[in-house]
């Protein structure tokens, strides 16, 4: 944070006032700071955080000095307790006061004016709901972003600077990420603000998914009606069928004559896909293997992270949710390995501890009762993984490749580590244990340009989607990085970033992934 | 060239020094007989803002008989450099240079360590060397290129006229 130096100036000249003229107009807001008539002449005053001020021999000031302006000292001001406090008489401090005070006042009104602006630019209202859903999430995103960095900025006369543990994304920092009261009332209100903007996006991102449930329903009832007419069935009997199939025998099919593209497009009725993908397939006697159904709303949903890498990729992975529903529905496809047990123990990772997040989420898959915090104090202590702090408060370091699988072993769970695997090792281990942690190029499993293309990044593959020829078409993975959870990546783009690092699990005697026994 | 530096963090020296998020420089050839080098750097990342920092591990490979080893910088103060992607350059522009550096380095290479002046082909190969690497390369880590062999940088310079950063 970029602090102002006025009190350097101030302490060359030692109890001189800052001069009104060079710090701004001086206002009629309410002032910072009133006379103080029944003030002893004696006794210096002491000034301390949050925001008191007392006479030297305990008694209070006072004068009543508003918060803007002792965040203002705090925040903006260097030093400014020692220099406030070093003052040599007591006048000279009410006179700084007062000079500090004119300075934070026409700060409070410039903060209060950029406040007003900023909320109204980015109204959540401004937001068309008629807008279609990409168009508006990325609306959205944009309005988010100036939330982010305007309101900070405005705010910033009066944001305590950061103490190094706000700014250290780590587990070995118990107290990292807590949001400084000090804050609350300049920035609140944008975080408010962003709250706000996240429920209006979520109403996209709901839309988005009943609007692609509908075209994949759309699509599966055309390929089945295409195919019962193929097998000899009158397209009338056949689009009866559907509709006793999908709407329990009337609802939105209604012209039994139509041809099957206007079934895809025909506005099918937006039931969603897991109300009908499992027992439609059934009742067709088609595989019905484990659809991947796309939750509509709640925690599920929270937990899928599907926009946490933005609107458009939050889309890609819709699709390919539906289209994995419509390949089931079908029969082209089937699941190998149980993706959605993974779900529940996604979490986002703090500082670069993938690898022990992506092992976590294995234990916990295995029914290991196990918590991050105490596997990343773990690992530090056993040497497994390194992180470095940084001036700047930021954290740096990871996991050794030697050590990927470290906390497996030390915790029970038989794995192999594997430096050059290949994807039929991959399959294996999905097939038979369950799961896998490999490392891909952030760059490209992300497709984050500001990347280089050497750094890595370790995931669980909780499964695979695979065709009836037994290829695998792409696989499930979570990641602990971006918080999403059974993304499906395709198996070229699967590919392009794997670098060949595995950690493959052992299915026991009994055919199903091991855990639990130390 | 880009699947044997690769494979320099699957050694054994080195898979209990490079974590696997850490960035790795492209190699730069040092004195003949000795091989490439490369140094590993930790990365600083938060969402839309990563840094590179201090490179902390050595690698060499390919020096003839020589295992591949791996050995951390002695002495290093971590410091956030800045960015280690060349700022508006694309992704298929960023893989394409990052193809070219390595698929002309062995020539490259080769001609650096046979000393005198490079005929033609190399010459060319030279400067396309060049061009890619300066396309590409970590804009914050150029002084540690150099450090890496000033010889072969000074040699770059007289064939292409392409320098680099020296701190």
């Amino acid at each position: 944070m970029l602090r102002k130096t006025i009190f350097l100036a101030l302490c060359a000249v030692m109890a001189v006032p800052v001069a009104a003229s060079a710090q701004g107009p001086v206002l009629s807001l309410p002032s910072g700071v009133s006379g103080d008539s029944a003030t002893p002449d004696s006794g210096k005053l002491v000034f301390t955080y949050p925001c008191a001020f007392v006479y030297a021999d305990g008694k209070p000031y006072g004068a009543k000095v508003a918060r803007h302006v002792c965040d203002y000292m705090h925040a903006s001001l260097q030093d400014a307790a020692r220099t406030f406090n070093s003052l040599p008489t007591l006048a000279a401090q009410k006179e700084m006061l007062k000079s500090v005070t004119r300075v934070a006042d026409a700060d409070y009104v410039r903060y209060l004016k950029g406040k007003t602006v900023l909320l109204e630019e980015t109204d959540p209202e401004l937001v068309s709901s008629r807008l279609p859903p990409l168009k508006a999430l990325l609306q959205i995103e944009d309005l988010r972003r100036l939330v982010e960095s305007q309101g900070e900025q405005i705010a910033r006369p009066f944001l305590w600077p950061r103490p190094p543990e706000y700014l250290q994304k780590s587990y070995l920092d118990v107290s990292a990420g807590k949001f400084q009261d000090s804050w609350n009332p300049y920035v609140g209100v944008f975080l408010k603000r962003d709250a706000s903007l996240v429920a209006k996006s979520q109403e996209f991102e709901s839309r988005m998914i009943r609007s692609t449930d509908a075209k994949a329903e759309g699509r599966v009832r055309a390929s089945l009606l295409a195919r019962a007419v193929k097998a000899g069935a009158s397209p009338k009997a056949a689009a009866a069928a559907l509709a006793r199939l999908f709407d329990g025998g009337g609802g939105s099919v209604k012209d039994s004559g139509a041809d099957p593209a206007s079934f895809a497009l025909g506005a099918a009725a937006p039931s969603g896909l897991r109300k009908w993908t499992a027992p439609a397939a059934g009742r067709l006697g088609l595989p019905s293997a484990l659809p991947p159904p796309i939750p509509e709303r709640g925690a599920a949903l929270a937990k899928r992270g599907y926009f946490a890498r933005g609107s458009e990729a939050g889309l890609k992975r819709i699709d390919d949710d539906a289209k994995i529903a419509v390949w089931h529905a079908l029969g082209w496809s089937q699941t190998l390995g149980d993706p959605t047990a993974a779900v529940p123990y996604i979490i986002v990772q703090k500082g670069p501890t993938c690898a022990i997040g992506a092992q976590y989420e294995a234990m916990r898959v295995r029914r290991l009762d196990v918590g991050i915090q105490a596997l990343v104090q773990e690992a530090v202590d056993k040497g497994y993984y390194a992180e470095y702090g940084l001036a700047s408060g930021f954290r740096a370091g990871g996991t050794f490749n030697d050590d990927a699988n470290a906390l497996l072993r030390d915790h029970g769970i038989s794995s192999r580590l594997m430096l050059k695997a290949t994807p039929l090792k991959l399959e294996e281990s999905i097939a038979g244990g369950g799961g896998a942690i490999v490392t891909v190029r952030e760059r490209e499993f992300w497709n984050e340009p500001s990347l280089p293309e050497s750094a890595a990044h370790a995931v669980y593959v909780s499964g695979a989607e695979i065709n009836p020829h037994g290829h695998v078409l792409g696989y499930y993975v979570n990641d602990t990085g971006t918080g999403e959870a059974m993304r499906f990546v395709s198996a070229s783009d699967f590919k392009k970033a794997w670098t060949g690092v595995m950690v493959s699990f052992v299915p026991s005697s009994s055919g199903v992934p091991e855990g639990g026994a130390r | 060239m880009y699947q044997r530096a690769n494979q320099l963090r699957a050694s054994s020296g080195c898979t209990t020094l490079v974590p696997a998020e850490f960035g790795q420089m492209l190699p730069v050839p040092m004195k003949r007989g000795s091989g490439f080098a490369v140094l590993f750097y930790p990365l600083e990342s938060s969402p839309g803002h990563v840094e590179a920092l201090t490179p902390i591990v050595k690698g060499l490979f390919g020096a003839g008989r020589e295992a591949d080893s791996c050995a951390k910088i002695a002495g290093v103060k971590l410091r956030a450099l800045g960015p280690p992607v060349p700022l508006n350059l694309s992704n298929a522009d960023y893989y394409r240079q990052q193809e070219r550096v390595f698929s002309s380095l062995n020539l490259v290479a080769d001609a650096y360590w046979q000393g005198g002046k490079p005929n033609p082909a190399e010459k060319k190969q030279v400067n396309e060397f060049a061009q890619a690497f300066s396309a590409v390369a970590e804009p914050p880590l150029l002084p540690y290129y150099y450090r890496l062999n000033p010889d072969f940088w000074e040699w770059i310079e007289k064939q292409a006229g392409y320098s680099i950063p020296k701190t």
